[in-house]
């Protein structure tokens, strides 16, 4: 959690190591991190400005980055504060959802593997989660976080994260699940 | 054990199959689950192949590479951000993305937009030389989205796509209030960010006007229902040159 006293010290003094650790991991979490603003805005472009927005952000405001702790959480709080309080006003009006097929036809350019098919149809369940589901799914089973880790990135409650959790699960056993289980 | 049965929520159920739930509650639900067939059905609707969430690499998603900026040291006095960041994407708001392409026939051209071009800079802001370092979009995407507007503004616009001292690098739809607006973005000779935006405007045509806005060089016009900015760095030579080559063209 990185809550020891020593890094807060570090805090105060070391701007620019937290700068510089910041810029040293951004290369290496932009993939992750571009792949959590697609998730939370829904379409390539968007999650393209949305994550450059976010590593632009970061290095101004890297004083308030604790150095040696998790530098990919506290990016993806920031890609979500950016896309809560600047970004989705503008997208929501027009109706949310993942990747219409139309766009995604004509603005992608995306390879056509086999694995890319099981993906696009995972991705498609996700895409149909409401947000809150959708975003916390992610942390969790995208991302492989704790409970108690998603639950302090999304700043809500840890009972929050597990009934956002049993909600997605059913909506994505509809989608993804067995089709001849009937029990 | 009925107590047990009633009191085992799908929250609890949840943890239980995300291996979150802690030994006892483990052993609470493993016993309940050998006799109580409702409690199992439960379970069994909330068994999503969650393990298929990690298909979603960055790969299989086709991740973009790192913008070429984010390898570089700090550069000497930071270009990018040309007005405060919280500003830019704050003015920003009013442009979103384009979600829909029903969008495009359902929304009549209403009054007047005296604001779209401070959203076009407000956005534009967002853009410095290392978020256009990177190598252009194919150009078969670009072909498609031009093909897209062609319609929407009776244009033909592949024309744009050679304006002599400025290199292509995206063609993207976004939309303001809800109407599409082709951004087009071009690097100039000294890789700096300007680009070409279009929307349809219910408006009388209008000769090109250069000006400052939201700290960029703008320069904008209005033919024939369509208007257009050219916007991007300080220089208004710039923006002015660029705008006559594309009014040359269209």
């Amino acid at each position: 959690m990185g809550n020891n006293p020593g890094a807060r010290f570090i805090r105060w003094g070391g701007e620019n190591s937290a700068e510089a650790e910041i810029r040293r991991a951004l290369p290496e979490v932009y993939p992750r991190l571009w792949r959590f603003c697609l998730v939370l805005a829904g379409r390539r472009d968007a999650a393209e400005d949305l994550a450059q927005a976010t590593c632009l952000r970061a290095i101004e405001k890297s004083a308030g980055y604790t150095p040696g702790t998790h530098v990919d959480r506290w990016l993806f709080v920031m890609a979500r504060r950016i896309w809560l309080n600047e970004l989705r006003a503008g997208t929501v009006r027009r109706g949310a959802g993942l990747v219409p097929v139309e766009d995604a036809e004509i603005a992608e350019e995306k390879p056509s593997t086999e694995t890319n098919i099981l993906a696009r149809e995972v991705l498609s369940a996700m895409g149909a989660l409401p947000e809150a589901q959708r975003e916390t799914a992610h942390l969790v089973y995208v991302e492989g976080y704790a409970y108690r880790e998603a639950a302090e990135m999304l700043d809500i409650p840890i009972g929050t994260v597990m009934s956002r959790l049993a909600a997605a699960r059913r909506s994505l056993n509809e989608r993804l699940g067995p089709k001849e289980t009937s029990a | 054990m009925t107590d047990d049965r009633i009191a085992i929520t799908d929250e609890e159920l949840t943890a239980f199959l995300d291996g979150q739930a802690d030994g006892a509650l483990s052993a609470r639900i493993a016993a309940a689950l050998s006799s109580d067939a409702e409690l199992a059905r439960r379970l069994a609707a909330l068994d999503a192949p969650v393990s298929a969430l990690a298909s979603l690499t960055p790969e299989a998603l086709g991740a973009p590479a790192p913008p070429a900026w984010l390898a570089e040291p700090p550069a000497p006095a930071r270009r990018f951000a040309l007005l405060p960041l919280g500003v830019a994407l704050a003015a920003g708001l009013a442009i979103g993305v384009l979600v829909g392409p029903a969008l495009l026939a359902t929304e009549p051209t209403a009054a007047p937009e005296p604001g779209w071009i401070g959203a076009v800079a407000a956005y534009q802001a967002l853009y410095g030389p290392e978020t256009v370092a990177n190598g252009a979009q194919n150009s078969a995407t670009t072909q498609a989205v031009l093909a897209r507007f062609d319609d929407e503004f009776s244009l033909e616009l592949a024309a744009i796509t050679q304006i002599e001292g400025f290199e292509l690098k995206r063609a993207q739809p976004l939309s303001f209030k809800g109407r599409p607006l082709l951004q087009v973005v071009f690097a100039d000779e000294g890789g700096a960010p300007i680009a070409l935006c279009a929307l349809r405007v219910a408006k009388p045509d209008r000769s090109a006007v250069t000006e400052v806005a939201a700290g960029l060089a703008a320069t904008h016009w209005i033919k024939d229902g369509v208007g257009f900015v050219v916007i991007g760095g300080q220089e208004t030579a710039v923006t002015g040159a660029m705008a006559a080559q594309v009014m040359a063209k269209l």
